[in-house]
Formats: structure tokens, C-alpha cells, sequence
């Protein structure tokens, strides 16, 4: 597991590596700690992390930007913030957590559990997906989407308008990210089970779901029945 | 010859027309008493003829001669007075202004006193300088009438002066010497000015400017009372004190004047002794009777206080507009009045210089007020500033983890990291609620505050200084915010320099910091702002601070001039 650490204040760098050091002992690891933007990152650019621990003043307007950045990107974010008042919002940006600080080591085992399970409960919805268009981040309300097709180590945000958009992040890291009703249909979709009209069952055991646009999306088999159950109730 | 004004001659108003804008035509038909024959001396045979007859001088010829100048003593006047026929029902009166006891004969006949007319001052009792009385109704026919006037003058230090007669009808004569009392509200204006003017110096604004204005409104209000006090009358032999107090009220208005314009206007007041000079010197060019001296009072006075209220609109002075209008108005007035000025032009030019000298006291008290509440309102803003910047979340926060870190790592270094920390935190709370500090202390809480970053950040900051400290004051945290700004900018990895210069003077100060990431300090940032707030404070319009790049390191200036304060 790769993590990188931006904090410019040398103490607390240092304490964010050694509590993650301790954490991670039995597991493979690497911590990197870099104290500016800039410095950080060139270095992103070279070894993209797993997961970035992100000290944010998120006061000012630039704190947001910055932020937009990190979750456009394939890794997940854990913002390590003064700022706790403004956590919601970065949630509704999609960062995977919100470490207030002064922080402990138990905090940061959960941040790092939260980073290991498949699907986490987060304290506020994900209202924005940040889309990274040539040099410009652009965000994207959540409710634009009307589902979500993997493309190997991409996404690819499918849009109410009919357009699609190239999201940095696997299938399974936004999948941690979303809210209860998008759901998992199929290895290769997330879908807003919100938009579903109605369930096909095909023969030969071949299922497909139909949007409220008339879009057909295939169905996992294994993933049927419990899906159909969720969405009728 | 003022007192001519008193009771005039036919087509004169009775009174002073300037003063009342009111006419009176027609209420008294004034008599040429500069005709009527004088025989000085005292003789029961004079109501008869006089010794020398037709040959007699007549008043206008004797007042031309030495002893008509200044004489006291017994004298007679003789003359003809001519009635017009009046309607039935009314009464005619005689009205007589003079400093004298008086008898008034008319056809052999005395018709009324004043006073008693005496050969000494032991027999004589001082008539009153105004007085009226009837003509009996056997003697009130139309045509011509034997006046005699029998008058003695032994009381007082003025000489004998024969200023008015007159005849009309008796209730408007009456309710003329009614009417010359009207001004008389204009009294209180200047006593209620005067009054206000000491409250405002008691309950608001200790200024001597007020005091001196209190002064010159009482003195003027003064003035009015005596000059008021001729309309009504008094014993003659109070003229010449009556005269004298005038003199000396209207040096008094004159002297305070110009020097409350120079007070209210921070001017010098170097050259105030020299008006007295100037008065005392325009008066001995003057023709030395008691109004050709007022007169050179006024204007001294008037010119002073044009040139003062001149000189502050030249220096841009507020509010010296509307002193300078009033003083324009006084003095104009003055050389289109000449001495009718001192009676009644004077009383309502000082009254608009009065409501002008209000506004501008009411101008500069609702700017005072203003401005102390803006003063008031920056240092209590500035104040917070200061403390919340250390009590903001990213310091606060990051604070607190760093000192879990050392609790956690080097329990005894935590504890110092503690300590620093409340150093620090103590010199803040100690400074933020002053205007000025002692550059010791300022350096102080500098060090204290690179401690606690020397833990925070892991490098030893260092902060030298060379010049003098003692006795050098400063806005708290103006080379605090300097310091952090230098953290703030600097490259987080490494440690860094500060080199503070202070001029001999102390009132310059140019701060070094090492290599900056960003290459210059903020200009408009919070901190930048902080310090140009607090600079502005305590040196309001004379401080300057500008930045520039230097060698491997980034340069702030500060320079102070007290000149001004």
C-alpha cells in the first residue's frame, strides 16, 4: 500500500507517518511525506499512491480547488483538516475521509479501514464527482449521472444529457463512494437505482435492467435477485 | 454726537433705525435745540431774558468753544418752539435728554423737573438722562412758545451735554420708549450662547477654545446690557462710567476674538500679545473720545480675527470657512456703519458670527465623536484581529497536534513545547490591547513565537537585531505578523533568518528575511494589513511601509514620522 502524506508542518507530517507506520506494520507499505504542493505533486506525477493524507487549509476558496483536484484523481483522499466544521462539504466533494485535527492513532486505523472496505458509510452524500479535463477539474453534480460504466482503470460517467465523461477513479474506489441507491449491477456498471422502471428477466438466465430513459443496462446474475429485492422495497 | 440718534430731528426716526429696522417718523417733532441761546451761571432773571440779549451764543457756537466743551456747572438755554395744531383728545408731551439735573419752562412757566437744580453738588439731585413730561393743556396752543431750560451738572465726571428735545403726542412717545426695549431678547442669545458654550467645555469638550468663546459672547452680551441701559435711562452722572465699562467691554471682545480663532484652530498664539499693542495703538490714533476708541477696537479686533480665520482656511483648517464669513461680515459692516456700528450693527453681526461659530463647534463635535468612535471601533477590531489570528483553527489545531506528538513521543519535551507555547500565548494577551509597545517586548513575544515553531516545524528560526531597543516603541505585533509572514512564504524545510534594523532615530525600521518561496511578501494580504491598521493607529497619516527584494532575502521598511505629533 502506497500513501502519501502532504503537511507542511514538519511535526505533524511526523506524526502522520509514524501513527500509519505503526498502523501498517504487519502489512506492505510505503509512506511518503511531502511538505509542499508543488513538491507533492511532481511526486504524484512519478508514483501515484493509493491513498493521499491531504493537510488542507480549507478556509479560502484555493483549500476547495485543491480538494476538487485530489478526488478527480485515481486515489482516494483523506483530508487532515483544522477546519472540522467543514467536513460535510468536503464529503459531498468525495473524499473518502475527514481527519480533524489534533488527531489520534484510532482515528487513523479507521480512516484506514474506511480505505478497505468495499462500501462505507459517509457522514454526508456525495453530491459532486470531479471530472479532470485536460488541465481544468470540472465537477459534476452527482444527479447528471445516470450511471457509470467501467473502462478498465477509468470510469466513464454517463450523463442524462447523453454525454459521457472519463472519471479518474476505478469502478470499485467510486463504488466506496457513492450513496446507498447507486448500486452495483453488474462487474462493469453503478447504477442509480432510482432511475430503474423495471426489471427484465430474460431467457437463459440473462437479466437486464430498463432506466427511465429506455436505456437497457445488463444485470449480474448472482446480483438479481437482491438487487430487485433493495429496489422494491 | 452718537446720542443725536437718541431723539432726532424732524424726518429722523426717534431711534436708532439701523438697530430696530423699524421707522418712527412722525412719533416726535424734534426741535433745533443747537439754536437755542446758552447762559451759563445760575439767576432766577435769566427765565426772563439773558444778560447779553439777542447777543447771547447759541449752543451749537458755545459747544464750539473750550469752556462749551467742558463745562459743569449751572447753565440756561433759551429758545422758540413752534406746536402744530393737534387733534382733539390729544396730549402733548416734551421729551428732554441731557446730563443734568433739568426745570423746563415753558412761557414763563415751569411744566416739569429733573432732578433738583442746584448751585453745588450738596443741593443739587442728579436728573435722569431720559426723561418726559406733559405740556399742561392751557399752554398747548398752536403757534410759536417761550422754552427756557434751566439745567445743573455737578455730579459725575462727564461735562454738561445737551443731546435731544422733542415734542409729540403723549402715548406714542409711550409706546416708543416701549419699543426701544424690544432688543432687549437678543440678551439672552448672548448669555445663552455664553452658557452653552462653558457646558460644552465642562460636560464634553475641554477645550480652551470654548472657554474663550464663553468669554467673548458674555463680554458682548455685556456690552448689549449697557448699551440697553442708555435706551432706558440712568442719573446723568453714571455717563461717564457708562462709557468708560463700554470701552473696556469692547477691548475685552476684541482681545478674546482673535485669540479664540487662533485656539480653535491649533494656531500659533505667539503674536496675541502683540494685540493689545495694536489696540492701544489704533486707539491713540484716534480721535481718544470713548467711541473713536471702541471704534479702534473694533476694528483691531475684526481685522485679527480675519487674518487668523484667514490664515487657518490657508492652511486648510476645518471649519475655518465659517468663522472667516462671520469676521468678513463683522468688518464690512463696520466701515459701511462707521460708530453706528457699536450700537446696533455690531449686536447683529456678532449674532451671525455666533450661529457660524455654532455650526462650526457642532461640525467639529459630531467629527470628534466620529472619529473617536472609528478610533475606537479599529483598536477594538485590531485587537481581535491579533488574538484570533492565534486562536484561529489551523493555528490552534495544528498546535495541538503537534503537542500530542511531543506528549506522545518526548513527554519532558512536550511539557517545554507546552511552556513556550503559554510564553508566547501570555506576551500576546499582554500586548493586544495596547496601541504602543515597548520594542523589547515585541521582540519578546517574536522569540517566543519562534519557539514554539522551532517545534512545530523541526528547524531553529533565528531573529537578530541590530540599533537601539530601549526607549523604542512600536504597534504590538507589527514585527510578529512580520516574523509569521516570513513562515508563512518561507520554504517549510529549512530554517530561516530574520534581521531587524533599527534606526537611530527610532522611528525606522527595516526587517530582513532570508530567501522567500514565493519571492516577495503579500502586499494586501491580512497580515500586511494588520500592520499598515496599526501603523495608522497610533500614526495617523504619518507613517510610510514599502517592500523590496534584496540579495537573497526580502526587505520590509517602516519609517515613522513624529514631527507632526
Amino acid at each position: 500500500m502506497n500513501i502519501l502524506i502532504v503537511e507542511d508542518e514538519a511535526i505533524i507530517a511526523a506524526r502522520l507517518a509514524r501513527l500509519l507506520g505503526e498502523i501498517l506494520a504487519d502489512s506492505d507499505h510505503r509512506i511518503h511525506v511531502r511538505p509542499t504542493l508543488a513538491e507533492a505533486r511532481a511526486f504524484l506525477a512519478r508514483e501515484p499512491p493509493d491513498l493521499l493524507f491531504l493537510d488542507l487549509n480549507l478556509k479560502g476558496k484555493d483549500g476547495f480547488a485543491l480538494l476538487q483536484d485530489a478526488v478527480a484523481s485515481a486515489f482516494q483522499t483523506v483530508v487532515v483538516s483544522a477546519y472540522g466544521e467543514r467536513a460535510l462539504e468536503a464529503f459531498e466533494y468525495g473524499v473518502l475521509d475527514f481527519v480533524a485535527k489534533p488527531f489520534n492513532r484510532a482515528r487513523l486505523e479507521l480512516a484506514l479501514a474506511r480505505f478497505r472496505a468495499r462500501r462505507v458509510e459517509q457522514p454526508a452524500a456525495l453530491r459532486f464527482l470531479a471530472v479532470k479535463q485536460g488541465n481544468a477539474t470540472r465537477c459534476v453534480p452527482l444527479d447528471q449521472v445516470v450511471y457509470i460504466r467501467g473502462a478498465g482503470p477509468y470510469a466513464e460517467l454517463v450523463l442524462r444529457d447523453g454525454h459521457s465523461l472519463l472519471h479518474g477513479k476505478t469502478l470499485e474506489r467510486l463504488e466506496q463512494l457513492l450513496p446507498d441507491h447507486w448500486q452495483r449491477t453488474h462487474k462493469s456498471y453503478l447504477v442509480d437505482l432510482r432511475q430503474a422502471r423495471r426489471w427484465l428477466s430474460h431467457e437463459g438466465s440473462k437479466y437486464e435492467l430498463e432506466l427511465e430513459d429506455g436505456t437497457l443496462l445488463p444485470v449480474g446474475r448472482t446480483r438479481y435477485k437482491a438487487l430487485k429485492a433493495q429496489w422494491l422495497t | 454726537m452718537r446720542h443725536m440718534m437718541l431723539l432726532t430731528f424732524r424726518r429722523r426716526p426717534l431711534l436708532l433705525g439701523v438697530f430696530l429696522f423699524l421707522p418712527f417718523a412722525g412719533v416726535l417733532s424734534g426741535q433745533d435745540y443747537r439754536r437755542f441761546q446758552v447762559q451759563t451761571g445760575d439767576d432766577p432773571a435769566y427765565l426772563h431774558a439773558f444778560p447779553a440779549g439777542d447777543a447771547a451764543p447759541t449752543y451749537r457756537a458755545w459747544r464750539g468753544q473750550a469752556e462749551g466743551r467742558r463745562y459743569k456747572g449751572n447753565l440756561w438755554l433759551r429758545g422758540t418752539v413752534t406746536f402744530d395744531a393737534k387733534e382733539a383728545g390729544e396730549n402733548r408731551a416734551v421729551a428732554i435728554m441731557a446730563l443734568a439735573a433739568a426745570e423746563v419752562y415753558l412761557d414763563g412757566e415751569l411744566i416739569a423737573r429733573n432732578g433738583v437744580v442746584a448751585a453745588d453738588a450738596a443741593g443739587e439731585q442728579p436728573g435722569r438722562t431720559i426723561f418726559v413730561a406733559p405740556v399742561p393743556a392751557h399752554l398747548d396752543t398752536p403757534g410759536p412758545h417761550q422754552l427756557v431750560l434751566r439745567f445743573s451738572n455737578h455730579h459725575g465726571d462727564y461735562h454738561f451735554l445737551f443731546l435731544a428735545i422733542g415734542f409729540g403726542e403723549i402715548n406714542r412717545m409711550i409706546a416708543q420708549l416701549r419699543r426701544i426695549l424690544l432688543p432687549l431678547v437678543l440678551l439672552s442669545a448672548f448669555f445663552t450662547a455664553a452658557l452653552y458654550f462653558v457646558l460644552v467645555y465642562w460636560f464634553s469638550f475641554r477645550e480652551f477654545a470654548n472657554l474663550l468663546f464663553a468669554a467673548t459672547a458674555m463680554l458682548v452680551g455685556a456690552l448689549f446690557l449697557v448699551e440697553l441701559w442708555a435706551r432706558v435711562g440712568y442719573p446723568y452722572h453714571y455717563h461717564a462710567l457708562r462709557l468708560t465699562v463700554t470701552v473696556w467691554l469692547a477691548a475685552g471682545v476684541n482681545l478674546f476674538l482673535p485669540a479664540y480663532f487662533a485656539v480653535f484652530h491649533g494656531l500659533s498664539k505667539r503674536w496675541w500679545p502683540l494685540l493689545p499693542v495694536l489696540m492701544v495703538a489704533a486707539a491713540a490714533l484716534s480721535a481718544g473720545h470713548h467711541d473713536a476708541l471702541s471704534r479702534a477696537f473694533y476694528w483691531t479686533g475684526l481685522s485679527c480675527s480675519l487674518a487668523v480665520t484667514a490664515w487657518a482656511l490657508w492652511l486648510g483648517r476645518a471649519y475655518a470657512a465659517w468663522g472667516f464669513v462671520g469676521c468678513c461680515v463683522n468688518l464690512a459692516t463696520l466701515a459701511a456703519t462707521g460708530y453706528d456700528f457699536l450700537e446696533g450693527p455690531f449686536f447683529y453681526c456678532f449674532l451671525l458670527l455666533m450661529v457660524l461659530v455654532m455650526v462650526a463647534l457642532g461640525r467639529r463635535m459630531r467629527d470628534t465623536r466620529h472619529r473617536a468612535h472609528q478610533a475606537q471601533l479599529t483598536s477594538a477590531r485590531l485587537q481581535t484581529e491579533l488574538l484570533q489570528k492565534h486562536l484561529q483553527p489551523h493555528f490552534m489545531m495544528n498546535t495541538l497536534t503537534a503537542a500530542m506528538e511531543w506528549v506522545e513521543r518526548n513527554p519532558a519535551e512536550a511539557v517545554r513545547f507546552i511552556e513556550a507555547l503559554a510564553g508566547e500565548m501570555r506576551a500576546l494577551f499582554a500586548v493586544s490591547g495596547k496601541n504602543l509597545i515597548p520594542l523589547r517586548d515585541e521582540l519578546a513575544m517574536c522569540r517566543a513565537h519562534l519557539t514554539t515553531q522551532s517545534y512545530r516545524t523541526g528547524r531553529q528560526h533565528d531573529l537578530t537585531v541590530t540599533g537601539p531597543i530601549e526607549a523604542v516603541h512600536i504597534p504590538p505585533a507589527v514585527i510578529l505578523t512580520l516574523v509569521e509572514n516570513g513562515l508563512t512564504h518561507g520554504l517549510p524545510d529549512r530554517p530561516h533568518f530574520f534581521h531587524l534594523t533599527v534606526g537611530a532615530d527610532g522611528r525606522r525600521f527595516s526587517f530582513e528575511v532570508d530567501q522567500q518561496e514565493i519571492g516577495e511578501i503579500e502586499r494586501e494580504g491580512t497580515g500586511t494589513r494588520y500592520i499598515k491598521a496599526r501603523l495608522e493607529e497610533s500614526y495617523p497619516g504619518r507613517w510610510r511601509l514599502w517592500s523590496e527584494p534584496g540579495e537573497g532575502h526580502w526587505r520590509t521598511h517602516i519609517e515613522i514620522d513624529e514631527t507632526a505629533s
